[in-house]
């Protein structure tokens, strides 16, 4: 796996000693400045992490929990009636009238696993390793808008212009990886995120840390190829003889900023090797592709779970993956079904995969939307609105619990009622199985210590296995 | 010098034991090295706000009080004060401040030690967080004239001393002991003013004037001709905009193309004409309100509608209509004042003394606005305008004296008009059905009409339930009106405020809902405006194949959805309100308990509801009548209102407006009037943009409890902010004029400050003040207050002129020193906080696109006018990277070459190889570029197809000259990119490289072909191998870290 380099004219051995000489005159952050030195210096936990790694499957667009995972059979009695008023005062909607009849699901659940749970039809693969992953049914958020909603539950702030939690992560955390991002970003879905870039965005932390997105096909990542007629054999001329100027510019203006040049150039000629070599889903096993339901070349969520397995794989700290496909206002049973085939096989995948290679006890993966939707209809009899007052996530690996269900809504699902888990508790969840204390994980900007918690969160002790 | 590096580090070691020595033996200042630390460590939980176990000290009472632990402090006995204990101790549970918190260091331990040990003086009556802060806080105060150090006998430095900037840097560098460094040399200095003062690199031809000029002003000359170029205003644009968070398109997931570009232009020029700093704030804030107005003013207020803006399907418009005022203050804050006011939102500033209720009066003053656009014409339109309109005048007096009685005929005429429109009209105002409206929000407004805002289908039916206000329906009225916050205000929802309407149906239907639902037939429709048929625009097509078409108002009824009654007119009589009228074949009469049920079909809009192909109705009022009115065109609604004002009370407007409604009715006019009609065909299409405009109607505003706009607390009216009166008077501030005039006041304590800050760090890399949006008392104290004043006091002695900081600031011996590290450097002043030497930073992301293409020679240095779309990976504008698609047209020819200034700024999918090199995308206001050194920039200037193609056109530059060598010409490439000669062992390197590189491509054209790619870029006459090879070489040299620094 290693770059097949030449010999590089400059001695890397000695770009290493003038770079520790730096360290030792700058403190750790002037090497922080490329992921490759930053690996040596940073990643110190507040305490002992469970989670080294992270992989979020972003359901944008957010999906019904009333349809998946929370299951209600009052509303079948109560469909096609009003909802108790009690329960609208105060309530917005997107589109609309609150006041619009209930709408029991029209898929079947059953209990499954060990524990148990109840899992739509829906998902067939979820329900199988419904005994790995612990689902809260209790996630509430603040927005009700996919823009706002999106951007808060990965930043933790409905404002635009905070870190995301990629960001935070790898803030704290630095990378793994000598030759890849730490921090990748994998699109598959109808549309991108409402979010926009915000959601991988790295705020007002030092833009190294935001998410590089990263696609299937000959070039992962922008800008990766060489342009065409430049062979490996002169890119490596080319690099070195930059390397030299550069080493001999270094001599004369004494600028240790030119370092860290050389370091960024020097991975980016490894990141040309590892960047394909990481998503060539080609040297995976065909029983591999099988259990993904992955076809190389192609741009689906299936492929980029198992891209998200190779990347972690690879030493890249955090891999969130964004489908944006479950807005269904309507067409909301085709749409379900539709998107419950294309992703429901390959997230249950990624987490048998994980485990087999003993991955999964040391990587978080986290799935969700941004809010849940409405127990009332929308249109006729098949959408639903956006809800944000109870929805449901599951999370897996990483020191979660297994088969922990936590919390529970009322009977039409409408409002939580057991165990609430808004995004900051959320958020401070993540950061504890990471090893992060949230109230300690801080940056100086405008004259305040931000957290990506704000002032609020707690850590969901429910959703920790005991160590 | 990295061979010398044991030596060094051994000085080093010595100095820096040599400075705690001598840091030991000074006096610890309570206010300088002790207040600090007390402020950054204690406070927060040992002062004002609480007192964690009873103690404070914010105050020498509170620190000097006995607690039940015994003496907190002891003058003089450091070892027996509490406090020295509790930070000193190794025991994490005991140790101050608590473990979540970072420890003192040992520095400040010893400070504390030593500040006790002197006797803990805390000069009288200081307070650290006194309860009149703005009194206190430095920044808070207004700066006052600073005595400007004497030179010292510094040598060279004496000599220097004759600009301000220096005397100040060199009696703080002597603070420090650390010298200065010596002059950058000619051909360093000369890049670092170009890419300072216009962005560009300096022409081969420039630096050899410069070198050669051995005038003693030579380089004033350069500053001062640098200074009056019109780029100098697109370099300092950039800036001003990353502070205004300007962008191109509306952010969120829609992410609309926007036109705001005006507003862009205006800042370029404005900055190119040194508009005095107040007035150019006091426009962006006001500028529709100035005495005069001015369209260019009112450009200016496209400040204020730079923000974001969520149209996403749902999304209620008032909520984000405050979301985006929210977020005005907070640019306000960061980006003129220096002050985190958005802190103040849902709580009164934790540390400054900006009060949640503060806040919201700021708000007021923001509050009464509509988000306006406004037409602007280039100077060749406007005088087409021009013409047009004196054209109409004079017409318009020559038909009037071809008939003398016609204000008769006019009388008579109104008189008709009023009589024959007696109908007694009842408004059908009831909430539209939320599931008809596909998103979009109809908000019913006081005078009966709706206003659509929010998301914008394109295709819908909105539908609407109303209690009939009378018991039979013998006609319908529509009335489009126009309303400030459409587009160029409308009545409609389309780019140019137009709309089309398909089909309007009529149903009475029971109350309770149910099928048994009777049509109202319609026989006949009559417009004011009757349009002849034409193919539906062409940015409305939305790919389903079907010929659609717009034209009159029976279009409405004839049962057909791909047939609309269209308003669209000349571009100078285009957004005018409009009526309809519909007559039922029979009156209908309603039953008791029947309602009526109206639909709206509006069906004429394009395929991508993300991209303004929009046709809906923007405002419009609905009545019915039961006495059948005169089967005629009806009167537009604001023809109607002026004719019912009695002619002496009449506004000249509204004169114009009853002439150009009458005039069409005098047979005898006739040859006029066609006149008139050819005139208005020749108005000339304008530029929209958006603007702030005050609304005659004031909004009333409320505290939002914990900055909830759903949760309104007290009631506020609009004020300044107190903390910056600065002990001056309260403000009146009644708009955003005065406010604007109030901050801009010459003795203001922040905004001079703040602008002051933001030049010195484009400069330098770094602030007098290290954080640019956060002046406030919990920003680091500055690094170099004194100089700070002084350059403000220089600006205010200068008619607050920017360009003469510019000049001050450039003419320094403290700008134009060597950039180079000198031993003492990375061991004292490693951050150059000192200016112990010249600014050597990586290029701005425009800088950097302009540079290689101008050393190419393709920069296309046109100014000004809408954004181009460089070619982009086309993946970024399709999902699943874009929400939805985005029509990004790539540019050509050498459109695409525009500098980076106009490059089109999409927020959801920034230009890739801007945003790699830390372009902000608008989403917030940035003062403060971040600057990253990452492998995606090497990515980007290796591999990005733009800088290929400046690798060619620079291989074509140096292959220019057919008669000399390889040696001369990479001496020529070589200076063209770094404005100096490559020294030997560079030359070497260089030649070596390409000799072995020529040796590896001899003979392969093939290789060579797709390395050259284009061929209108291949250099005349050169082989292309060797095309190739320049081209490969020309890459390699655009790469090295000199061509993306200015050292």
């Amino acid at each position: 796996m290693g770059p097949k380099r030449a010999s590089s004219i400059f001695g890397r051995r000695q770009l290493m000693a003038s770079a520790a000489a730096l360290t030792s005159a700058f403190g750790p952050h002037a090497s922080q400045r490329a992921w490759g030195v930053e690996a040596a210096t940073v990643g110190v936990p507040h305490h002992k992490p469970k989670a080294k790694r992270v992989i979020v499957l972003f359901m944008a667009g957010a999906p019904s929990q009333l349809d998946l995972f929370d299951y209600k059979p009052a509303l079948k009695r109560f469909d096609g009636t009003l909802p108790p008023k009690e329960l609208l005062q105060g309530y917005r909607a997107a589109f609309i009238n609150p006041k619009s009849a209930l709408l029991a699901s029209r898929f079947n659940f059953a209990r499954h696993g060990k524990s148990g749970t109840f899992v739509s039809e829906l998902l067939p693969h979820t329900a199988a390793i419904v005994d790995e992953i612990a689902i809260i049914r209790s996630m509430k958020t603040e927005a009700f808008n996919h823009a706002p909603a999106q951007t808060m539950i990965t930043t933790g702030s409905q404002q635009v212009g905070r870190p995301s939690l990629g960001a935070w992560t790898l803030f704290a955390l630095g990378s793994e990886s000598k030759d890849l991002p730490g921090f990748v970003v994998l699109q598959s879905g109808d549309k991108g995120p409402s979010g926009g870039t915000a959601i991988s965005g790295s705020g007002f932390l030092p833009t190294l840390h935001q998410g590089v997105p990263f696609r299937g096909g000959a070039e992962p990542i922008l800008f990766l190829g060489s342009p065409q007629g430049i062979d490996q054999r002169t890119q490596r001329q080319t690099l070195d003889a930059i390397a030299t100027l550069n080493q001999s510019h270094l001599q004369q203006v004494g600028d240790p900023e030119i370092i860290t040049r050389m370091n960024a150039y020097d991975l980016a000629y490894r990141m040309q090797d590892a960047a394909p070599e990481a998503i060539d889903l080609k040297r995976e096993s065909q029983a591999t592709l099988e259990l993904y339901g992955a076809k190389p070349g192609e741009t689906s969520f299936a492929n980029n779970c198992l891209l998200a397995r190779r990347l972690v794989e690879r030493g890249v700290r955090f891999v969130q993956l964004v489908h944006e496909a479950w807005d269904h206002h309507a067409g909301l049973k085709a749409g379900l079904e539709k998107q419950c085939r294309l992703t429901d096989k390959a997230c249950s995948a990624l987490v048998l995969d994980l485990k087999r290679r003993g991955l999964l006890e040391d990587t978080l993966v986290i799935w969700g939307g941004e809010f849940g939707r409405t127990p009332m209809v929308q249109g006729g009899t098949d959408g639903r609105d956006h809800h944000p007052n109870a929805f449901t996530m599951w999370m897996a690996g990483g020191g979660v619990k297994p088969g922990v269900s936590l919390g529970d809504t009322d009977e039409l699902g409408f409002n939580v009622t057991r165990d609430p888990v808004d995004v900051h508790d959320l958020h401070a969840t993540i950061l504890d199985l990471l090893g992060l204390d949230h109230k300690r994980l801080t940056f100086r900007f405008s004259g305040r210590d931000y957290r990506l918690t704000d002032v609020a969160g707690k850590v969901v002790q429910q959703l920790v296995a005991w160590a | 010098m990295w061979a010398n590096r044991p030596l060094l580090l051994g000085a080093a070691l010595w100095l820096e034991a040599w400075c705690n020595e001598a840091r030991a033996t000074t006096n610890v200042d309570f206010e300088r090295d002790v207040a600090p630390i007390f402020k950054e460590s204690c406070v927060t939980c040992h002062g004002p706000a609480k007192q964690r176990a009873k103690f404070r000290l914010d105050t020498k009472d509170g620190l000097l009080q006995v607690g039940d632990d015994g003496p907190r402090v002891v003058p003089s006995d450091a070892e027996a004060s509490l406090l020295l204990k509790l930070v000193a101790t190794p025991d994490d549970d005991d140790r101050m401040p608590p473990a979540e918190k970072p420890r003192l260091t040992s520095q400040q331990v010893q400070t504390l030690r030593q500040w006790i040990a002197q006797g803990a003086p805390w000069p009288k009556g200081l307070a650290l967080v006194p309860p009149d802060q703005a009194q206190q806080h430095w920044a808070f105060v207004p700066p006052t004239r600073v005595k400007v150090p004497a030179a010292t006998a510094l040598g060279r430095a004496a000599k220097a001393a004759m600009n301000p900037i220096d005397a100040f840097v060199l009696a703080r560098l002597a603070d420090e002991g650390l010298p200065a460094s010596p002059p950058a040399d000619r051909r360093t200095l000369i890049r670092r003013l170009w890419f300072d003062l216009v962005g560009l690199p300096p022409s081969p031809e420039a630096v050899h004037a410069f070198v050669a000029d051995k005038r003693p002003d030579a380089t004033e000359r350069v500053i001062d001709s640098l200074l009056a170029s019109p780029h100098f205003g697109e370099r300092w644009a950039r800036d001003w905009l990353d502070g205004a968070r300007y962008a191109d398109s509306d952010g969120f997931e829609k992410d609309k193309r926007r036109s705001v570009w005006p507003y862009r232009d205006w800042v370029v020029a404005a900055l190119n004409a040194d508009v005095p700093y107040d007035q150019f704030v006091i426009k962006q804030l006001a500028g529709d309100l100035l005495p005069g107005g001015g369209v260019g003013n009112h450009i200016a207020t496209g400040f204020l509608r730079t923000s974001q803006q969520n149209e996403e399907g749902g999304a209620d418009p008032e909520q984000f209509r405050i979301e985006a005022l929210l977020e005005r203050l907070d640019t306000l804050g960061k980006s003129l004042l220096g002050l985190t006011v958005g802190c103040a939102q849902c709580h009164n500033h934790k540390f400054d003394p900006i009060s949640q209720e503060d806040f919201y009066r700021l708000l007021a003053v923001f509050n009464q606005n509509d988000e306006t656009s406004l037409l602007v014409y280039s100077a060749e339109a406007e005088r087409q305008r021009q013409t047009v309109r004196k054209g109409i005048e004079r017409l318009q007096e020559e038909m009037k004296a071809s008939l003398p009685s016609w204000r008769q005929h006019q009388s008579a005429w109104e008189a008709r008009v009023r009589q024959q429109n007696q109908t007694n009209w009842h408004t059908l105002a009831a909430p539209f059905i939320d599931d008809t409206t596909g998103g979009q929000k109809y908000l019913q407004q006081p005078d009966g009409s709706f206003l659509a805002m929010g998301y914008a289908p394109t295709h819908h039916t909105a539908g609407m339930a109303v209690a009939a206000p009378v018991r039979r329906v013998a006609a319908l009225r529509l009335e489009l009106l126009t309303d400030p916050n459409l587009p160029l205000s409308g009545p409609g929802r389309a780019e140019n405020g137009t709309c089309a309407l398909s089909e309007l149906r009529l149903e009475v239907v029971p109350a309770g809902g149910g099928k048994a639902s009777r049509d109202v037939p319609f026989a006949e429709a009559f417009a004011d405006h009757e349009p002849a048929e034409a193919p539906l625009a062409v940015r409305f097509d939305d790919k389903k194949g079907k010929h659609r078409v717009t034209g009159g108002a029976a279009f409405v009824i004839d049962g057909k959805n791909e047939t609309a009654w269209g308003i669209d007119r000349d571009p100078g009589r285009r957004n005018q309100p409009h009526a309809l009228v519909l007559i039922a074949k029979e009156p209908v009469e309603l039953q008791a308990g029947e309602q009526l049920m109206l639909h709206l079909v509006q069906e004429h809009g394009g395929w991508n509801s993300d991209d303004l192909q929009t046709n809906n109705l923007g405002r419009f009022r609905i009545s019915v009548t039961d006495s059948p009115p005169l089967r005629r065109a009806p009167v537009a609604p604001h023809v109607w209102a002026a004719v019912n004002i009695p002619a002496s009370k009449r506004s000249a407007n509204d004169d114009a407006i009853v002439f150009e409604a009458f005039r069409g009715s005098v047979p005898a006019w006739r040859k006029y009037n066609a006149a008139i009609e050819k005139l208005w065909a020749r108005h000339p299409e304008g530029q929209s943009t958006l603007t702030v405009t005050a609304r005659p109607l004031q909004r009333v505003t409320h505290v939002f409890e914990r900055g909830d706009f759903l949760k309104l607390g007290k009631q506020v009216e609009p004020g300044g902010l107190p903390l910056l009166q600065a002990g001056g008077p309260a403000p009146v501030v009644k708009n955003r004029l005065d406010l604007a005039r109030w901050l801009m006041r010459p003795d203001a304590p922040t905004v001079y400050r703040v602008v002051v800050n933001r030049l010195w760090q484009a400069y330098f890399g770094q602030g007098l003040h290290s954080t640019p949006e956060d002046f406030g008392t919990q920003a680091p104290p500055p690094l170099h207050r004194d100089l700070m004043d002084h350059l403000v006091f220089e600006l205010a002695t200068h008619g607050f002129r920017l360009k003469h900081l510019h000049r001050l600031i450039t003419m320094s011996a403290t700008y134009q020193q060597s950039s180079r590290y000198a031993p003492q450097h990375l061991e004292r002043d490693p951050t150059n906080q000192w200016l112990s030497r010249g600014p050597r930073v990586r290029l701005g992301a425009e800088q950097l696109r302009d540079a290689s293409l101008s050393v190419a020679g393709l920069l296309n240095v046109r100014m000004g006018g809408p954004p181009v779309m460089p070619p982009a990976p086309a993946f970024l504008f399709v999902p699943p990277s874009s929400y939805g698609p985005f029509p990004w047209i790539d540019a050509v020819d050498n459109a695409r070459f525009r500098r980076g200034l106009y490059v089109f700024r999409r927020r959801s999918t920034p230009f890739p190889s801007l945003q790699l090199f830390d372009a902000p995308n608008g989403d917030v206001v940035c003062v403060r570029r971040n600057r990253s050194n990452t492998p995606l920039q090497a990515l980007a200037t290796l591999n990005d197809p733009m800088f290929l193609e400046a690798a060619r056109g620079f291989a074509l530059q140096m292959l220019k000259r057919s008669d000399v060598s390889d040696r001369q010409r990479i001496r020529d490439g070589f200076e063209r990119l770094m404005a100096r000669q490559p020294d030997t062992a560079e030359l070497d390197v260089l030649l070596a490289w390409l000799e072995q590189q020529r040796q590896q491509i001899r003979g392969d054209t093939a290789r060579a072909e797709k390395i050259v790619g284009a061929v209108d870029l291949l250099p005349a006459g050169a082989p292309t191998t060797e095309a190739a090879l320049y081209t490969l070489l020309a890459r390699l040299m655009l790469n090295l870290d000199e061509a993306l620094t200015k050292e």
